[in-house]
């Protein structure tokens, strides 16, 4: 094991020094030869694979992402889309590091590292992305028992500096602009209907303004009032500067929300499934008819 | 265990970002004989001499103020490695480093009896397991404080009593009880008792061996508070061993795991959890759902 290092120089060698912050020298195809889209880019990804050696009853390789490519500019929303079994959440969970990519590098462009390869940079860095710069609102609130909502939130905002009065004051602003009314705010949301479990996690995401966030199906346990006004933030964050990636179901509301779609697939005829970008950037972006 | 890339990644990661408050390397701990034939051992038993293996070659670090998980199955050596660390136990190989204790280089398990004494009672506190391990049961609760108080050189008598009596607080003990012996309590409070025990001295270190097992859930639910708060409020960075996989993803950023003495994995708490590697891990986990 390494020890917080780059797992990948067990198999790999030295491409991951370039993702450590070390002046990157050699990026493929060379710092030089990037155009301007490329430079504008805050999240690269680059052949990207991800799949899971699984050994417990037979040892079986499944595949959840495979070769994929893609660049999201600074301040861009990229909806995700595609069929269940494509990817999409996968996709997030590589760029968050819930899972290590087996193939490929994720550049991210921190405020605070400079150039880093997410797919392989240093435990404590990701440690520090997550708190400071990249969002991730997962499906569900993992809730913690016996916090309270209002510190769920609040609490994010600790390591960045804040005192408890003062995050509790943010926290609560949040909480009111998504409609969770004053009287749950000192509950514990074990309790909470699924959308305003949804909602408390969308506030535990926004509150820190990241300049990245990665939501996965964020409006999918919500009525349509209650889309609209989670819609209203996500515009408001983005006017902030906030780049995004979302998978979205629903079609209305990625229409209201993406700049651009990428569109996975699954591939037929490979052992388990395998996914493909479709489309990247902002030249192609179709969606399907 | 890490190859010369590992080591200069993580060279210069510590350079470029923080030092770890705690750095071991290749400790291990032999009960038994010991013979050549250890040297390149497969489980925890040496097939030459019968030694038994309790850890071998531990490598880690750890950061100032974060929570790291340790998980494993019984007998991997998980307790055996938290007594090394707190000079209960002699390590049988390995390095221990303090970079903030004088200059940092020196092996700390190879130091004298006076300097192990000296960082075990200003920079650490432990919780044991057995809780008969870690009090003195015919001592009362505030005596058990005070002898911490004493080794960490505070002698006078009223700022012993009124810090015992804080301490008494902050984990929620009555005050009244403060005379009792510990013997008398039930198995949460003596928990909590270590708990204040270990944080007489304000160390910056705390060695928490499976603090809520055997407890009812609602006395789990509050010394897992306790620990929670300690680390937001005074930024305690803690070895939390626990086989319980929910506590550790509610309170650790990384997770290692053990497996007949030797470290499988180590990562993002997350990671660990939701992609694991190793045959083990992925064993564990699944188990778990
Ligand atoms: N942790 C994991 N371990 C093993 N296989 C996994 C894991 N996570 C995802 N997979 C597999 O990878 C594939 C893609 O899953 P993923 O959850 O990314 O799909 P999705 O596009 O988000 O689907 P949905 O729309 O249903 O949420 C699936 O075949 C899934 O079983
Ligand atoms: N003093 C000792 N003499 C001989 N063997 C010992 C001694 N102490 C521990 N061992 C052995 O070392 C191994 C590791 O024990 P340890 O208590 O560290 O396990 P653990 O991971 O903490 O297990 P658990 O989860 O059950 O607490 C066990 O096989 C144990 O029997
Ligand atoms: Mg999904
Ligand atoms: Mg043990
Ligand atoms: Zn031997």
């Amino acid at each position: 094991m390494g020890r917080g290092g780059c797992y990948k120089d067990r198999q790999a060698g030295s491409h991951c020094y370039e993702g450590m912050g070390i002046p990157v020298t050699a990026l493929p195809g060379g710092s030089k030869g990037r155009d301007k889209k490329e430079e504008e880019a805050i999240l690269s990804l680059e052949s990207v694979t991800k799949s899971f050696h699984l050994t417990l009853t037979r040892t079986i390789e499944l595949y959840a992402l495979r070769d994929l490519s893609f660049t999201v500019g600074r301040g861009e929303f990229l909806g995700i889309t595609g069929p269940s079994g494509a990817g999409k959440s996968s996709l997030l969970k590589c760029i968050y590091r819930t899972y290590r990519p087996t193939c490929g590098h994720i550049w991210y462009e921190s405020a605070r590292y400079g150039s880093v390869d997410l797919a392989c940079a240093p435990e404590r860095q990701i440690i520090h992305l997550r708190a400071g710069e990249i969002g991730y609102v997962s499906q569900f609130l993992k809730v913690i028992p016996r916090v309270a909502a209002v510190d769920v939130v609040a609490e994010r905002l600790i390591p960045g500096g804040y005192s408890w009065p003062e995050a509790r004051r943010k926290a609560i602003e949040l909480l009111t602009r998504l409609h969770i009314p004053p009287e749950l705010w000192d509950a514990c949301p074990a309790t909470f209907s699924g959308g305003e479990q949804q909602r408390v996690n969308l506030a535990r995401a926004f509150i820190t303004r990241p300049r990245l966030l990665l939501l996965d199906e964020p409006t999918a346990s919500l009525d349509s009032a209650m889309k609209g006004h989670v819609i209203e933030i996500i515009k408001e964050i983005k006017k902030n500067g906030t780049t995004m990636v979302g998978i979205f179901h629903d079609r209305e509301v990625m229409d209201r929300v993406a700049d651009n779609v990428l569109e996975l697939n699954i591939v037929k005829g490979c052992s388990g499934s395998k996914a493909e970008g479709r489309a990247a950037g902002r030249e192609a972006a179709p969606w399907p008819q | 265990m890490m190859n010369q890339a590992g080591r200069a990644i993580a060279a210069v990661s510590a350079i470029n970002e923080e030092q770890p408050l705690l750095a071991v390397s290749g400790l291990g701990k032999r009960y038994g004989p010991g013979c050549p034939a250890c040297l390149d051992l497969q489980g925890q038993r040496c097939p030459q001499c019968g030694s038994l293996w309790a850890c071998y070659d531990i490598s880690f670090d750890l950061y100032p103020g974060e929570i790291l998980g340790l998980v494993g199955e019984s007998g991997s050596g998980k307790s055996t490695l938290l007594r090394c660390l707190y000079f209960e136990e002699e390590a049988t190989t390995g390095i221990m480093t303090i970079p903030s204790y004088q200059g940092g280089p020196a092996n700390l398990l190879a130091a004298s009896a006076q300097q192990q004494r000296y960082i075990r009672n200003h920079m650490m506190g432990m919780v044991f397991q057995n809780p008969w391990l870690g009090l003195r049961m015919h001592v009362s609760g505030g005596g058990n404080i005070a002898e911490k108080l004493l080794a960490a050189g505070v002698y006078h008598v009223g700022r012993i009593r009124t810090r015992a009596a804080e301490l008494w607080r902050q984990v929620e003990m009555p005050l009244p009880r403060l005379d009792e012996y510990p013997q008398n309590f039930s198995g949460g409070m003596q928990q909590r008792v270590q708990i204040a025990k270990a944080l007489a001295n304000k160390p910056p270190l705390l060695l928490l061996d499976e603090v809520t097992t055997g407890l009812d859930l609602s006395v789990q639910a509050r010394v897992l508070d306790l620990v929670r708060q300690i680390q937001r409020e005074l930024g305690v960075a803690m070895l939390l061993v626990s086989h319980d996989l929910a506590v550790i993803r509610m309170l650790a950023d990384r997770t290692m795991v053990m497996h007949q003495g030797r470290l499988v994995e180590q990562g993002l708490t997350d990671q660990v959890l939701e992609d694991p590697e190793h045959p083990y891990t992925q064993l564990l986990v699944r188990s778990l759902l």
